[in-house]
């Protein structure tokens, strides 16, 4: 057995072991406690909970667009990146590029690229490969993108020892396309109902926009949901996926933009994960495997 | 209200059912064997099934309401305050004082569907709360005896106690996202929106979490083969 699977099933037992019943007192005391507390009445208005903040965010932003185009004439560039059909682009303003004076350069020598972030934010390589096959599952004992982030105040040095780093978080890896997967295919699993991330938040890929990424044409998606903007770039066979991650501020933008200008990939030197080892377990067998001989 | 059973507790009770046959996998076997397994996790990791009604009730003041909802939900609660806590004294304090602010705040709750995960929140931060005003993180740490025996039943065992050794060194809030996550079954997503958090941040601690525990695992195995060595 591996060292993996010897953590996970340790985990596991490890976790099953305990009460999974509660016990008798400590509800019987709170339920006495209730029925002589108040419950703490509203007074009938609150701001709504981020997970709503951002849709109204992203209606004003696409509100502030139309306006822009319908009223100044301006028709916003759109760019066919060769996927076919050139799909209804979502118009979006383009945000104003932030000073990247004294911003860092963030090399993944595993993924091919180097992005710049500012300095005060923290990075932290990927520890293992983002797959196809392991997706869903990720982070479960290693990190498979690179993340880096700042915090709050985004004016001070955070570490992920410590957990002060929070958001805004940029993440990024790259994958080789398995073979016989189309780039709409790979851009329409982020949107489908059993997606892992957002599920039903991100447009289908003839919503996304288009964006530079390192000077050439990719996509982008604001998630509905509020939380996380993706962008994707196809550099050959390979796949980019860069992701923001803003609670504060609409996640797509001037900061995600700025970043993703500064983006350069280097197909080239990426690197596969290892090939999978041929199973005779039907489960095994049944997830989808990436191909490395798809270049 | 959480939806089928994700795909990645199937394909954890799926393995689990390889590990007992490795190599040679009894398909009908591994079929009872994630059929006993799905009804006896299916509750916990899907949720229970919180009546909509009753959580509007007790949102507008009807204690027997909020009573039948604690029934409902008590159990999970529970379990989780003893796996992030690891101790049924303050497991206990932890749920008593969830369900008092979940019975105070509920008015605070607008969207009734995400009951479950609201109640989680005030349970974990309830947990953070008990683990600070009792200070018992280091003290309750218990050091247990190695003592080498055959490798296959010790070896598990030795690991459960190195996790529970290391388990008890990291941060509650570590503890928090590890056990919603491997527990409960809750994506990544969900664990960072249930506590609050970003996901990148729910993402580095669980990464932290696990190279923390993985460590004390593989210190221990390092060590148990030394031990072989020296015997």
């Amino acid at each position: 057995m591996n060292e993996d699977r010897r953590f996970e099933q340790t985990a596991r037992q490890f976790l099953e072991q305990g009460p999974t019943e509660a016990p008798a007192a400590p509800i019987r005391a709170a339920l006495l406690t209730i029925q002589t507390t108040p419950q703490a009445r509203d007074l009938g208005f609150r701001l709504p909970s981020p997970r709503f903040v951002a849709p109204l965010r992203l209606a004003m932003a696409a509100a502030i667009a139309i306006v822009a185009v319908v009223g100044i004439g301006l028709r916003l560039p759109t760019t066919n990146v060769g996927m076919g059909p050139t799909p209804s682009v979502m118009a979006t303003p383009t945000p104003t590029p932030l000073d990247t004076t004294g911003w860092v350069t963030f090399t993944s020598e595993r993924y091919g690229y180097t992005v710049r972030h500012p300095d005060v934010w923290e990075a932290a390589h990927a520890t293992g490969f983002w797959t196809l096959d392991n997706w869903k599952d990720q982070y479960l004992t290693e990190l498979s993108a690179d993340v880096m982030a700042g915090d709050l105040s985004n004016s001070k040095p955070c570490t992920y020892e410590e957990n002060t780093c929070g958001y805004p978080s940029f993440s990024g890896w790259s994958l080789r396309l398995p073979a016989g997967m189309s780039e709409i295919e790979f851009l329409a699993i982020w949107s489908a109902p059993d997606a892992p991330k957002n599920p039903q938040c991100v447009p289908s890929p003839d919503q996304m926009a288009s964006v530079l990424i390192g000077g050439q044409a990719g996509r982008v998606a604001a998630s509905a949901c509020g939380l996380t903007a993706l962008a994707f770039l196809f550099v050959g066979t390979r796949a980019y996926v860069f992701e923001m991650e803003d609670r504060v501020n609409y996640p797509d933008g001037p900061l995600f933009r700025t970043m993703l200008s500064t983006v350069e990939v280097h197909p080239e030197d990426a690197l596969d994960p290892p090939s999978p080892e041929p199973s005779a377990s039907p489960a095994q067998s049944a997830t989808p495997v990436e191909s490395p001989a798809s270049t | 209200m959480r939806g089928p059973w994700p795909e990645n507790v199937q394909r954890t009770v799926t393995e689990r059912a390889i590990d007992v046959f490795p190599g040679r996998l009894n398909v009908s076997l591994a079929a009872r064997l994630i059929v006993n397994a799905r009804a006896s996790q299916a509750q916990r990791y899907t949720g229970v099934v919180v009546d909509r009604e009753l959580v509007e009730r007790a949102r507008r003041g009807d204690r027997d309401a909020f009573t039948t909802l604690v029934s409902q939900i008590s159990d999970r609660l529970y379990s989780v305050a003893y796996r992030i806590l690891r101790d049924a004294d303050l497991a206990q304090d932890a749920l008593q004082n969830a369900l008092v602010t979940n019975w105070q705040q509920l008015p605070d709750l607008r969207d009734t569907d995400r009951f479950e995960a609201w109640s989680q929140r005030i349970l974990v931060h309830a947990c953070y709360a008990e683990s600070r005003r009792r200070g018992r993180w280091t003290a309750t740490v218990r050091v247990i005896p190695f003592t080498p025996s055959t490798p296959d039943a010790s070896d598990a065992l030795a690991d459960r106690d190195e996790m529970e050794r290391a388990f008890r060194r990291i941060s509650p809030d570590h503890r928090a996202v590890f056990v919603l996550h491997h527990y409960l079954g809750l994506p990544l997503v969900e664990v960072a929106e249930t506590l609050g958090i970003p996901a990148g941040t729910a993402r580095s601690r669980l990464h932290n979490a696990s190279r923390v525990l993985r460590s004390a695992i593989e210190a221990d195995a390092v060590a148990t083969i030394e031990e072989v060595r020296l015997a």
